[in-house]
């Protein structure tokens, strides 16, 4: 495999003036400390408004407490049944250093620059013409940027996905080390237990060792996988309630009950549409510009992935191509209100490096050296770590360059946003004050985000059932035995709206106003018995 | 061995940057006053009035009940006080002259219980104010004002009036700093204006709102105050 000396220097050549000032790692290094800059101007010690990073951070207290692996804001302390086990457990060893949720979202951003050095290693396996690039837009990526500034599982997932592919490069260059070997099996079952789409990870590993015929990887994927499940069980009763999320109509509206055959594929079509006209360029290349200059650049980048994603199929990267694809399989099948770059955060750096693969494919076919046949042709394009060409590597680049600075600006002014709340926020939140002043600790609040007021307000609560029926919401409030109901504002959703305002318009009489705020309106209301 | 030594660089290199980023994140956060901040978190005056009434509303309710029960002298004294405040409260919110009409009553009977009863003539100074009847308003405002500086002076701490109570001490500021207008504007009388306006500023303890009124009062008078 070692190139002779002139196979070096017409690789030198082919090197940009300022690529070959500095070596590989070097540039390596430059791209993770822009990375962490990045994720410094974005960087703020408060959760979200999201409620899933409280909800996890709650989780990891939970273990970290000894509680179990249970929902403490609420007033029965219910198992958690719908969030995997490993973002937790990575909290909670966290927990242990120090409660702190700006020592957590520390540890996060250093994950996030940790997903782009593992990126390195792993693509430097499968191409070394493409990896600096592919790093420089890991690293400025604004979505993952976005994930890395906040307590969400799409980093982690990423980050084991990625090592267990590693890993897995690495054991089968090394067959006889029984060490590599099971701490890959023990690695590549993380992703399924770090998100519930990991489901596509361990789907593909199976099917991409069966074709290779790597039968142990597969035996013992399967083995592991299903030991660690059956203990998942048992901890938690865990009763799969995102095989219901999938067929429900409408989570936020369950009266409408579950969704036909019929609606389900008008459901994968409507999805393939959102994510190839908008979400992946939201995803890859985030600006504001004219719809169709969006939609445009959204379905070449489709394109373009898609041809890198061919190419892979034939090379060595069956794992990661099979994987993408199974991915996308069940993203097409969510329910389409949820459907955004959240869940294209997880296979990202895979996409950034489909892109580049692709216009390099199209850059071979239409200036490369052509032989006899097509099929020859094509076959030189597709032969992995061949030495580039100029051309090549300068529109790559360039495209990258472009690329990146669409991603800094974006972060940039994404970060401006991060840090201030709206008002809709400051009123809830001064409701949480409230409780947390007035009222006893044991007082039960009905509101709309129940782990971020739990955190404010120190006070357990229950969301509002997504029920038209007041009865219905009155005999929630009356079993919870609910003291306090919050009537938010909230300008993403109109669910208390909806469900809420209702039962207390219904029964004013048991409602009681003690707390108010304008702009917008919200309410506290004790609940008179 | 060229890749195992690379990794070990990359270790101690990439540990002591991720460490320093850690670190600098901290320092740079490490005063962020996270939840648990100032309450409450949003301005009063966002507050709604129907709420801030609503709340009033129950407090009169309440305070009624207590009253009726209530046998002591003294004690039904502070609730007809508490009450005609209250109702002042309402009518300053709602703009209904009811309330003020029933502020008036319960501060008329506080007095009939208790001359001396604090913040009492200062309401009864700002109702008739609210009426235009500013003459009223001086006297009411002179009543509470000396009795404060009586109490202030001589017996710091009797009976129902104690001149160390925020409110009543609040409601002595507020009658200098009215009187200080009035003797400036509708009744003018420079010396009485000046006396009340050093009194209102012994007792202010805001230094934006002292500089405010300041600014406010100096231009009715020749000298700016100081």
């Amino acid at each position: 495999m070692k190139k002779n000396k002139t196979d070096l220097k017409t690789e030198q050549k082919s090197k940009p003036a300022f690529l070959r000032a500095l070596s590989q790692s070097a540039w390596v290094k430059f791209f993770i400390c822009l990375q962490l800059l990045l994720l410094a101007v974005q960087f703020t010690p408060d959760l979200s408004t999201n409620g899933d990073d409280a909800r996890y951070y709650l989780l990891g207290k939970a273990l970290h407490d000894g509680q179990g692996y249970k929902e403490i804001q609420h007033p029965s302390k219910p198992v958690e049944t719908i969030y995997p086990m490993v973002f937790p457990i990575m909290l909670a060893i966290v927990h242990f250093i120090s409660s702190s949720i700006m020592l957590a979202k520390i540890a996060q951003g250093i994950l996030g620059a940790l997903v782009t050095l593992l990126a390195f290693y792993l693509f430097k396996v499968y191409s070394k013409s493409l990896i600096l690039p592919m790093i420089a837009l890991c690293a400025t990526c604004a979505t993952l940027s976005q994930f890395g500034a906040s307590l969400m599982s799409e980093i982690p997932y990423l980050f084991f996905s990625m090592l267990a592919l590693l890993l897995y490069e690495k054991s089968i260059v090394r067959p006889k080390n029984a060490w590599l070997f099971w701490l890959t099996i023990f690695i590549s079952i993380f992703p399924m237990h770090c998100r519930s789409v990991g489901l596509a990870f361990s789907v593909s590993w199976v099917l991409a060792t069966f074709i290779s015929k790597k039968y142990r990887y597969m035996f013992a994927h399967i083995a592991v996988l299903a030991i660690s499940v059956f203990i998942y069980h048992k901890i938690t009763s865990w009763d799969n309630s995102y095989v219901v999320l999938i067929l429900q109509r409408n989570t936020y509206n369950p009266e409408l009950g579950l969704a036909t055959p019929a609606e389900l594929v008008t459901r994968v079509f409507q999805n393939i549409q959102e994510y190839s006209t908008h979400i992946i360029q939201r995803s890859l290349i985030p600006f504001e510009g004219p719809p169709a200059l969006i939609v445009l650049t959204s379905i070449s980048c489709v394109v373009l992935v898609f041809i890198g994603w061919l190419r892979s199929m034939f090379g060595p990267m069956k794992v990661l191509s099979l994987y993408t694809c199974v991915y996308f399989g069940i993203l097409v099948m969510w329910q389409t209100q949820w459907s955004s770059e959240r869940f294209v955060a997880g296979i990202i750096p895979f996409l950034y490096f489909f892109l580049l693969s692709g216009i390099e494919t199209l850059w071979n076919l239409a200036f490369g050296k052509h032989e006899k046949s097509f099929r020859d042709t094509l076959q030189a394009v597709v032969a992995p770590n061949q030495t580039p060409r100029f051309g090549s590597r300068a529109v790559i680049w360039a495209i990258t360059i472009v690329l990146c600075l669409a991603n800094i600006g974006f972060q940039i002014n994404f970060a401006k946003t991060l840090k201030t709340l709206g008002p809709d926020w400051k009123n809830f939140y001064s409701c949480a004050d409230w409780i947390r002043n007035n009222t006893p600790k044991s007082a039960i609040v009905m509101n709309r985000k129940v782990e971020l007021f739990y955190i404010r307000s120190q006070r357990q609560g229950v969301m509002s059932p997504y029920s038209h029926d007041v009865n219905n919401v009155m005999k929630v409030i009356d079993t919870s035995k609910v003291d306090y109901v919050v009537f938010d504002n909230f300008y993403w959703t109109g669910t208390t709206r909806q469900y809420l305002y209702p039962a207390i318009e219904a029964f004013s009489n048991r409602f009681q106003m003690v707390y108010a705020l304008n702009n917008p309106p919200t309410a506290i209301y004790k609940v008179v018995r | 061995m060229k890749t195992a030594s690379f990794v070990k660089t990359d270790i101690f290199l990439y540990g002591t940057l991720f460490l320093a980023w850690a670190l600098i994140m901290y320092f740079l956060n490490m005063n962020y006053a996270y939840f648990g901040k100032e309450f409450p978190s949003v301005s009063f005056e966002q507050q709604s009035p129907q709420a801030i009434q609503k709340k009033l509303i129950d407090a009169i309710i309440n305070s009624r009940i207590a009253m009726a029960a209530e046998k002591n002298r003294e004690k039904q004294c502070r609730i007809a006080a508490s009450l005609g405040a209250t109702y002042f409260q309402v009518f300053a919110t709602s703009n209904n002259a009811l309330y003020r009409d029933s502020a008036a009553t319960f501060c008329l009977q506080a007095l009939q219980l208790d001359s001396t009863v604090g913040i009492v003539h200062y309401l009864l100074g700002e109702i008739s104010l609210s009426k235009n009847n500013e003459a009223n308003a001086v006297s009411f405002y002179e009543k509470e004002s000396s009795e404060f500086a009586l109490h202030q002076l001589s017996k710091p701490s009797q009976g129902l009036y104690n001149s160390n109570d925020p409110t009543i001490r609040m409601a002595a500021l507020y009658s200098n700093l009215r009187l200080a207008f009035l003797y400036s504007t509708s009744f003018v009388d420079s010396q009485k204006a000046q006396a009340k306006f050093n009194a209102y500023l012994a007792l202010e303890t805001d230094a934006q709102r002292k500089q405010a009124s300041i600014q406010q009062i100096g231009k009715y008078w020749k000298t700016q105050p100081k």
